[in-house]
């Protein structure tokens, strides 16, 4: 039976303890139901009251494929909600294979000195992390393979965490020992500074291959189909780990949804420039890598390794929503300077679409010219240092707006908005505006629905529909994200009704269990129900689930408006 | 004005020398289906999943007026 791994940062120990309450949660269905138990929702989210979970998922260290994802949740520091944020990375499957059920970070250290944890078999042990303060993320992971081993896991915070800036990221090491997966949304890389954590390593040699199998037979048959539904799909099995997931600059430009100059346009004359086709092409010329896994079982491959024009390692984990974020809203269209602020961010430890964002705020505030790449570089290199510049950014698009007097801030609950325009993608709209992680768009993913015509199609620009759709997805994504499966097999889910089936065989198997397909949505719905409610109790009210005013503005190409009442947002997840 | 084409993803190995910033720009007749232009250019039908005529998704069947943009897609997906 997996266990809780608890760490006290002020006493430097640790604690095992059963699961519990907790037993037979994962993902976000565990790190969600602890904060809820276990965290006063008024705290302060960098006091010692907070808490850093850490949890697989529950189909996490089985041979499943694309079933390595983490969870991370917490207090957010940057919207004071509930929050989980999910990355990809060699952690979560060690985790799991250790017997670890969640790693639960708890109080702060008095001092301010950062201390480094590792975890494997023979135990746990604390060691002072002076020699790595102030190290990029890049130089972190470097050392620690030297130190620990490669392949080793490792989960580290970059100097945005270490300063406590709300849009910090944690960023976990991919296959390569790269920080190319993050858990970015949300600034839990703040709340890991605040514990004075700058990283966790997860050594798990000796440990068994696979987490313990109820019925290893019905799971190896399960297993198979899984990854045979996931390779068969033309999405996860063909055009994910060809093009990336930027293959849907092009799509979401044609769609008239891809949010340009700060959101004022929904096309970019200049789409080709940062689209997965342009993308790929430049990755064969300069000997790259089109196609990676996160982690390793991953049959999906989306990632890549980008070079610059020399044919050096310049980034991965080059998604589409970073491309977007850190290009076509803030005009700029070179690709090589776009991967350039998304090292940079990999590096310090910040999330790429609030840096996007924010980008888009400095340029709306006159600091910096529209589409200067160097510009921007300069501007976001500034976040590791002291300079105040470096300060105001880093803390995120709302913090950066509030302090130039800009008006037109893309953000809900102070977390900037993602790459579609709810204007043109109006379930997406209603997603950015009741989740309850603030504007985000992993949360219900309408667009696989109304702009890639999963599950038959619906149709962005118009109301109809679109309210079931969100809080559908919603609920059918938190139940996703608490199995540690990658959301991209959601495609191949939302088209083949064999595929959830298959499913919930693998976590049936897995348990020894009968549920059914109306025991997972049962999950997904008690989990938005402990992050809504613990939401409320922070002191949210449906006067926070609004989109910015702005958004009422005509959006061209379709001259479309944000037009949901009040009430029909409040129907999306009202009753939760 | 004519109609301007953007093949996209795989599609585009179908059509050598295909120009993405360009695209293919047609003369066809009013009522021109979207398959019909998809034969005339090559493309393997069953290939094109998605279309997008002047930023709405429509249907192989839909007739064109001859002066759209018309978008052409295999199946993708991302987010």
């Amino acid at each position: 039976m997996a266990r809780i791994l608890r760490l006290n940062m002020a006493k430097k120990s640790f604690r095992w303890e059963d699961a519990g309450p907790y037993a037979g949660l994962g993902g976000r269905g565990l790190t969600s139901r602890l904060i809820r138990r276990e965290v006063e929702p008024t705290c302060h989210p960098l006091s010692g009251a907070n808490k850093l979970v850490v949890a697989p998922g529950l189909l996490t260290g089985t041979p499943s494929a694309s079933s390595g994802r983490i969870s991370v949740g917490g207090k957010s520091p940057l919207t004071g909600t509930i929050k989980e944020s999910n990355a990809g990375g060699l952690m979560s499957q060690k985790l799991a294979r250790l017997g670890v059920a969640a790693l639960v970070v708890e109080s702060h250290p008095q001092d301010d000195a950062f201390s480094l944890v590792k975890i494997s078999r023979d135990g746990v042990t604390f060691y002072p992390a002076e020699e790595y303060v102030g190290l990029g993320n890049y130089r972190t992971m470097a050392r620690l393979w030297k130190r620990f081993g490669r392949g080793t896991g490792v989960m580290s915070i970059g100097p945005a965490g270490e300063k406590r800036l709300s849009a910090a990221s944690i960023h976990f090491a991919d296959p390569g020992g790269r920080p190319g997966r993050a858990a970015g949304r949300g600034g839990l890389g703040a709340l890991m500074g605040s514990k004075r954590l700058k990283a966790l390593v997860v050594d798990d040699r000796g440990a068994p291959g696979s987490v313990p199998l109820a019925d290893p037979e019905k799971f190896k048959a399960a297993a198979r189909k899984w990854a045979k539904f996931l390779l068969e799909h033309p999405v996860s099995g063909q055009a994910l780990p060809a093009f990336g997931s930027a293959v849907l600059i092009n799509i979401v430009n044609e769609a008239g949804a891809l949010p340009t100059k700060n959101f004022r346009s929904g096309r970019f004359e200049f789409a080709e420039d940062l689209s997965g086709e342009r993308l790929a092409e430049l990755i064969k010329q300069r000997g790259g890598k089109t196609k990676e896994g996160c982690h390793p079982g991953c049959v999906i491959q989306c990632s890549q390794s980008y070079h610059d024009a020399k044919g050096r390692y310049l980034t991965s984990g080059f998604e589409y929503e970073t491309i977007w974020a850190l290009g076509a809203n803030t005009l700029i269209r070179h690709l090589d300077e776009v991967a350039m602020l998304d090292r940079i961010c990999d590096d310090l430890g910040l999330d790429t679409i609030e840096m996007g964002v924010t980008l888009g705020v400095l340029m709306e505030g006159g600091i910096i010219p529209w589409g200067d790449g160097p510009a921007a570089i300069r501007m976001l290199k500034k976040v590791g240092t002291s300079d105040p510049w470096g300060l105001i950014i880093g803390n995120g698009s709302a913090f950066t707006g509030q302090a130039l007097g800009v008006t037109r801030i893309p953000a809900v609950k102070r977390q900037g908005l993602p790459a579609y325009d709810p204007r043109a993608e109006k379930g997406l709209g209603l997603t950015y505006a009741t989740s309850p992680m603030g504007g985000n768009h992993t949360a219900g993913y309408t667009v696989a629905v109304n702009i890639l015509k999963c599950a038959g199609g619906g149709d962005p620009l118009k109301k109809e529909g679109n309210i079931e759709l969100s809080r559908n997805l919603q609920i059918a994504t938190a139940a996703i994200d608490a199995t540690g499966l990658c959301l991209f097999t959601a495609f191949a889910i939302l088209d083949n009704p064999e595929a959830l089936g298959c499913l919930v065989d693998m976590l049936n198997a897995r348990f020894g269990l009968a549920l059914t397909g109306d025991d997972v949505t049962a999950l997904g719905r008690q989990i938005l129900h402990d992050e809504r409610s613990f939401n409320r109790d922070a002191g949210f009210t449906k006067a926070q689930d609004r989109l910015p005013a702005f958004f009422k503005e005509k959006l061209k190409p379709h001259n479309v408006t944000w037009d949901f009442t009040d009430d029909e947002i409040d129907q999306v997840l009202g009753d939760l | 004005m004519a109609l301007q084409v953007f093949l996209n993803a795989t599609l585009r190995q179908h059509v050598p020398g295909y120009d993405p910033y360009r695209g293919i720009t047609l003369q066809v007749p009013r009522g021109t289906t979207v398959a019909q232009v998809i034969a005339q250019l090559g493309l393997p039908p069953k290939e094109v999943t998605l279309i997008m005529v002047d930023g709405r998704r429509q249907e192989a069947d839909f007739a064109l007026t001859g002066r759209e943009r018309l978008g052409l897609f295999p199946p993708i997906g991302g987010g």
